[in-house]
């Protein structure tokens, strides 16, 4: 682990299939510790790409992947799911929770496939519970007690973004969390989860089109820079 | 963790309550029917199979076994010989016999076969479970023109005790021979016992003579011969001995069955519907089954975006698979479970109504090795159902379940 970064990747070479035509190649993207990035790129850049290889959903060829002090490549399938559970938190870009659990329950999800974060959060089920709700009370949902399903977009974002923070991840992920907010949530949903990432001096990378956001971070990266499709 | 897993799968189930109790339902309609016919089917064979016993030799005039059944047994068909009363005589005062029961049949009432017998009948004749023959109404006959029915006849024919009837000679009930002058009165009804004796109206065998004779001549009727008789003897070796004995009588040719032996060859003649019914049984269970994996299947795809958020918070496909197995498995022993008490229920509720009404034998009897192989089939099944959207879900590319449009 380079001194004080949460991920890095560098010269990575991946492709979808085995003799696919193209193949993607990353230079190098590092994110610090506490450091929020934002990064932007045109339709079939390859965002969600980046997305995968980081979050060891998808393994390169080439190259290499640290996150949080331990290697994704080269790690197996279910060491690259453990790697994500113990160290990255993930807020999709809608449709977060899981409708049968409370909000609550739907946070405390993060620490029942990761013991590092599950004990991070609290020794016990109650301290681990309350953490939740200090979390959740802190993003402004502190009265939800009610079914996620019932909840609106933008609250749901928030239990998402409560989830990704449970257990001080090392690297927090966001794939377009706002798309589907309007222009008060979104604001409101990037002040919040840029101040808890500090917090935590956790690592935020954020994927998005919206340039008027770029402002509010430390760095903003065009993948356009980093990265490009290369015939193999 | 595994408890995690559990009340996970258990909550997952909860929120989509309809389809998993329409399969919880689909399997528990197959389960149940699966095991109330296969009790049916064994209770009718098993019925069939006891429609005479204690009875250890059958004997009517030389003919082939199985019809020497069907018409002293289930009074079908005609004989066209009898056994002279000397002959019956003797075989009645042989050492090694304990008792016999004569058997007369020719006439019939509207369509049931007239058999004219003794008291001899009520006491040796027994069925199913060494069951004698009780009354549900009145009793034996006493008078030369007295007739007791079986409760079937009873049934649809309307009759009571008291009631006095008309009998016919020959089996056709709408001719010229109907005997007008000779009413006989209903002094008995039996009890169902789901024998052919429900569809028998027995008189004495004097009775049955009298018919065919003058009024004049009545005090002096004596049988001259009986159509077949039952034989019991005094003890079982004996029985093998004596058939051969009856088998090759030079004074008169006869047939002397084993009952047991003839009713399993006639079974085996409905062995087709038998099988029929099994094959109906197993259709019911694999449609029950074709449902359970329908509606595991249908509703992966909905869930798509519920695995996608669990894989994005570490689950590995192996966590997806249990919840997806766990979920399997609760819903079909969910079914197997209430199955089992709906065919048990009605069994026990049902069973009482069709012996009083029918004579049908159908025990709920203790949950046996048929009853364990459906359940494992339902669980096997449920398992396999499980495991092809665990599959799906595991192989189902991590990419996709990251990508927010999933």
């Amino acid at each position: 682990m380079t001194d004080q970064s949460v991920c890095s990747m560098k010269g990575l070479r991946f492709c979808y299939r085995k003799g696919a035509a193209e193949q993607f190649v990353l230079d190098d993207l590092s994110i610090g510790q506490g450091e929020t990035v934002i990064l932007t790129g045109e339709s079939g850049a390859g965002k969600s790409t980046v997305l995968g290889l980081l979050c060891g959903v998808l393994a390169p060829f080439e190259g290499s992947i640290v996150v949080g002090g331990q290697t994704l490549s080269g790690a197996t399938g279910s060491g690259r799911d453990r790697i994500r559970a113990d160290h990255i938190g993930y807020i999709f870009q809608r449709a977060n929770l899981l409708p049968y659990l409370s909000p609550v329950d739907n946070v405390l999800l993060a620490g029942q496939f990761s013991q590092a974060r599950s004990i991070a959060a609290g020794k016990t089920r109650k301290g681990r519970q309350r953490y939740a709700e200090d979390l959740l009370d802190r993003l402004g949902l502190d009265t939800i007690n009610r079914p996620s399903s019932t909840l609106s977009v933008g609250q749901q974002q928030r239990v998402a973004a409560a989830r990704a923070l449970f257990g001080s991840p090392t690297l927090l992920v966001a794939d377009e969390p706002t798309a589907a907010l309007d222009h008060t949530n979104r604001d409101r949903f990037f002040e919040l989860i840029l101040a808890e990432a500090k917090r935590y001096q956790a690592g935020l990378l954020v994927v998005s089109h919206d340039i008027s956001v770029v402002p509010l971070f430390d760095r903003h990266l065009d993948l356009g820079s980093i990265s490009r499709w290369e015939p193999l | 963790m595994i408890v995690d897993r559990l009340s996970l799968a258990a909550k997952s189930l909860s929120v989509r309550k309809l389809p998993v109790l329409l399969s919880l339902l689909a399997i528990a309609l197959s389960v149940g029917l699966i095991v109330v016919t296969e009790k049916v089917r064994s209770g009718v064979r098993e019925g069939f199979e006891n429609t005479i016993t204690s009875t250890d030799l059958v004997v009517g005039a030389r003919t082939g076994p199985l019809s020497v059944v069907l018409y002293s047994i289930f009074r079908l068909g005609d004989p066209l010989q009898s056994v002279s009363w000397e002959t019956y005589q003797l075989v009645d005062n042989h050492r090694d016999v304990a008792w016999t029961v004569p058997l007369s049949l020719g006439d019939s009432h509207r369509g049931y076969r007239v058999l004219g017998t003794d008291e001899r009948y009520l006491q040796h004749y027994r069925y199913g479970d060494e069951q004698s023959l009780s009354f549900a109404q009145g009793g034996w006959t006493k008078d030369l023109k007295d007739t007791v029915i079986g409760a079937e006849v009873a049934r649809s024919l309307g009759y009571k005790v008291g009631d006095t009837i008309v009998l016919s000679h020959g089996i056709v009930s709408v001719g010229f021979a109907d005997h007008t002058d000779d009413p006989f009165t209903v002094v008995g009804i039996f009890a169902p016992t789901g024998t052919p004796v429900d569809r028998t109206v027995h008189v004495s065998l004097r009775g049955l003579e009298a018919i065919h004779t003058t009024s004049e001549q009545v005090d002096s009727i004596q049988p001259k011969a009986v159509t077949a008789f039952l034989v019991g003897m005094k003890s079982r070796p004996l029985v093998l001995r004596f058939q051969r004995l009856l088998n090759t009588y030079s004074d008169e040719p006869l047939t002397a069955v084993i009952p047991g032996v003839a009713l399993s060859r006639l079974w085996s003649v409905i062995a087709p519907i038998e099988n029929l019914l099994r094959g109906i049984t197993f259709l019911v269970f694999a449609i029950g089954m074709i449902g359970l994996s329908t509606t595991l299947l249908s509703s992966l795809a909905g869930r798509k975006r519920e695995l996608a958020v669990l894989r994005a918070v570490g689950a590995k496909p192996r966590d997806l698979l249990t919840v997806l197995m766990v979920e399997a498995i609760i819903t079909s022993l969910g079914g197997v479970i209430l199955g089992l008490l709906f065919a048990y229920l009605s069994l026990l509720t049902l069973g009482p109504w069709l012996r009083s009404s029918f004579g049908l034998v159908i025990e709920a009897t203790a949950p046996g090795q048929f009853d364990a192989m459906v359940v494992l089939a339902v669980l096997a099944v449920g398992m396999i159902a499980g495991l092809v959207p665990g599959i799906a879900a595991y192989r189902q590319g991590l990419n996709e379940s990251l990508s927010s449009d999933a």
